[in-house]
């Protein structure tokens, strides 16, 4: 083997991946073999792919997650997208744990495609799946062989209706809200604020600016839209993370009046809320989204049939109930149901 | 043969047949060191996640799970690997990618044949790689400015031409092209190596890749070589361009809908591969199959750490760190 020319190392590199991959073809994933009697809960593993983690409405729906992974004593892997805008990282994810013999999995999509074909191929191999919070497209799963069992969530154009008809009383039709979206061309963006303006219809509306979901884009538009149009009294932005920038910019610009709503219900935001500094919450309890999505799971898994649509509980929280919200948190202050406690075999 | 021009100064070493080269003074050659690094790098990772984890990580399954991942990230590579050979770089193939996947979706929207919106997608590219390749060659203006212009100037047309909302694209020809696999490759890897295997072929077998080289690695004495700087520089930037423009077909492929958000981890992947492949930031020298393996790598290393069940934070901090790593393997090369 002398006078190796760099053209044969490079063959010798492509043979090298090449034996390894036919070696991986020697190899098979595990198979979980679902079916047959109820599988007992410390063998069941189940899988949740989230949008990204820097963001405490997902932290929070991870939190909901483990707390029923540990109630039922189940294994969880919980993964991210690596950043709440990357939709192909995500599917990258799911795909990764697509072969890893899971049970069941627990996904939030970033858009309504872009884990459909993952999704598809977790299907094919007969592993049930609970969609919660964000839905996928029914219309392209279908064309991937794909098939939800269970969405667990808030409709998030009711969720911006609520907060739309809060505003409207708070008020009075008369007056002008601003409205803040989150990432531009987002369905639960674009959802929460044609929800709003439902609910709030009468109304005088400037925008919707994009301000990505970021605190400080959307300080930045607050203040642009408080410039161009000193009449506004009132803001609505698609996610807390952005009102609270809202918040910094009216409270910077000593316009003490303007009411400033958010959607999420995330523990700053109430606290925001009982100093006076935010008006209102349509809070979503992502932690219980996370507790009844794993709960699904662990019912899917163990072969039983879930109900396809539950509704997770969404309140607005404004100054008379934060206090409650508060104590009660992660939990909602009021009950609600949950129909899957009762289908786990134990 | 491998041509090389050395980026240092008027000797210009002599195109010589590799049997000429004995292999004690090949292994000397630094440049060949940095070339093939990357290569050493994969192995390693390789391994080590294959001893990590061994049920798990080398099944058909996942390798496939892999190449999918990395057919996207490894196209963008490729063009911006022949920017960089330039000494210039292309920080807008995020967005143009983004332009592409949008002005497909316009184009299926509108209910127009398949290959049509393809090549809508395509032109798309093309058009934002000339103008980058305009702006620097003719006008003069750095790299880094114009194509971080283009990078706001095409998310913000796919803004506008989408109206922000997403268009689902559900095709069986795309599904098909998107899911398949011939063996554990899918086709969406297939098309990414017959690409590389034509960037390989034009960078080391035609005057135009040595032309790439030698501009990047002194434009002053190309120019007095006779290679027209302009047209060179114009090409690279249409070449990333165009490949933004396949790249966002597959994605949009893939993801099943043409998003009009910019996935600026695409950029900063596309980057880290191109050094990580042994392709100098300064320009002049480097291959196609380096940064191509680098792509894969990166990709790699995430689905690894998955694997393994690193959290999430941790995996943030090791694919830094990674890429440190290698980045110096790569520069003590030099």
């Amino acid at each position: 083997m002398r006078h190796l020319r760099s053209r044969h190392v490079g063959a010798l590199a492509v043979l090298a991946s090449g034996a390894l991959v036919l070696a991986a073809c020697g190899g098979s994933s595990d198979d979980n073999g679902g079916g047959g009697d109820a599988k007992p809960l410390s063998e069941i593993k189940v899988a949740g792919v989230v949008k990204g983690l820097d963001n405490p409405f997902f932290i929070t729906i991870k939190d909901g997650m483990e707390a029923a992974a540990a109630e039922y004593g189940i294994q969880l892997t919980v993964e991210a997208a690596p950043g709440l805008n990357d939709e192909t990282g995500q599917a990258n994810k799911l795909d990764t744990l697509a072969g890893q013999g899971f049970d069941c999995f627990v996904v939030i999509p970033i858009s309504s495609n872009n884990l459909t074909q993952g999704l598809g191929k977790i299907s094919q191999q007969g592993i049930p799946i609970v969609n919660i919070d964000s839905p996928v497209d029914p219309a392209g799963l279908e064309a991937a062989g794909g098939k939800i069992n269970a969405f667990v969530g808030t409709d998030n154009t009711a969720a911006g209706a609520k907060g739309g008809a809060v505003m409207k009383e708070v008020l009075g039709e008369d007056a002008t809200v601003g409205l803040v979206a989150g990432l531009a061309g987002n369905v639960t963006s674009n959802e929460r604020i044609d929800g709003f303006q439902e609910g709030a219809a009468g109304m005088t509306f400037d925008g919707p600016i994009n301000a990505d979901w970021d605190t400080t884009k959307a300080l930045d538009a607050a203040n642009a839209m408080l410039a161009s149009n000193p009449d506004i009294s009132g803001f609505f932005a698609a996610n807390d993370q952005m009102a609270q920038g809202i918040a910094q910019a009216v409270e910077q610009a000593g316009r003490s009046d303007i009411r400033v709503m958010g959607v999420d219900g995330i523990e700053a935001i109430l606290a925001d809320i009982a100093a006076g500094k935010v008006y209102g919450s349509v809070s979503q309890y992502p932690y219980v989204m996370g507790l009844l999505g794993v709960e699904a799971c662990i019912v899917a898994a163990q072969g039983g049939t879930v109900p396809e649509f539950v509704e997770s509980p969404a309140v607005v929280i404004t100054p008379d109930n934060v206090d409650k919200a508060i104590a009660d948190f992660p939990l909602p202050p009021e009950a609600y149901e949950n129909p899957f406690a009762t289908l786990i075999q134990r | 043969m491998t041509p090389s021009v050395s980026g240092s100064g008027v000797t210009v070493q002599t195109v010589t047949p590799d049997t000429a080269i004995p292999w004690r003074i090949r292994l000397k050659d630094p440049y060949f060191w940095a070339n093939w690094t990357v290569v050493a790098a994969f192995i390693v990772f390789f391994a080590l996640f294959v001893a990590l984890e061994p049920g798990n990580f080398l099944t058909a399954f996942n390798v496939n799970s892999i190449l999918t991942a990395a057919a996207v990230p490894a196209i963008l590579t490729l063009g911006q690997a022949f920017v960089i050979m330039t000494a210039g770089i292309d920080l807008s193939n995020a967005a143009v990618l983004t332009l592409g996947a949008v002005s497909f979706g316009l184009g299926f929207a509108n209910g127009y044949p398949l290959v049509v919106c393809m090549l809508m997608a395509i032109v798309a590219g093309l058009i934002a790689g000339l103008i980058n390749g305009i702006l620097v060659a003719i006008f003069k203006i750095a790299d880094f400015i114009v194509t971080l212009g283009m990078l706001s100037l095409a998310g913000g047309v796919a803004l506008v031409i989408s109206d922000a909302r997403p268009v689902q694209v559900i095709d069986p020809f795309l599904a098909r092209m998107a899911i398949n696999s011939i063996w554990v490759v899918p086709i969406l890897m297939i098309i990414a190596l017959v690409l590389l295997v034509i960037a390989q072929f034009v960078l080391t077998q035609t005057r135009f890749g040595t032309y790439v080289l030698a501009t990047g690695g002194d434009s002053g004495v190309a120019r007095a070589m006779g290679v027209n700087i302009k047209k060179i520089k114009i090409s690279v930037y249409a070449i990333s361009g165009t490949l933004a423009g396949v790249a966002a077909i597959l994605t949009v492929a893939r993801i099943g809908s043409a998003e009009p958000a910019v996935n600026t981890t695409f950029l900063l992947n596309s980057v880290a591969a191109v050094v990580l492949g042994g392709v100098s930031l300064f320009g002049g020298r480097g291959n196609m199959i380096g940064p191509f393996v680098g792509a894969i790598l990166l990709m790699m290393i995430v689905n690894g750490l998955t694997v393994a069940g690193v959290p999430q934070y941790y995996q943030y901090i090791a694919v830094g760190v990674i890429i440190f790593l290698s980045a110096i393997l790569v520069r003590n090369a030099k």
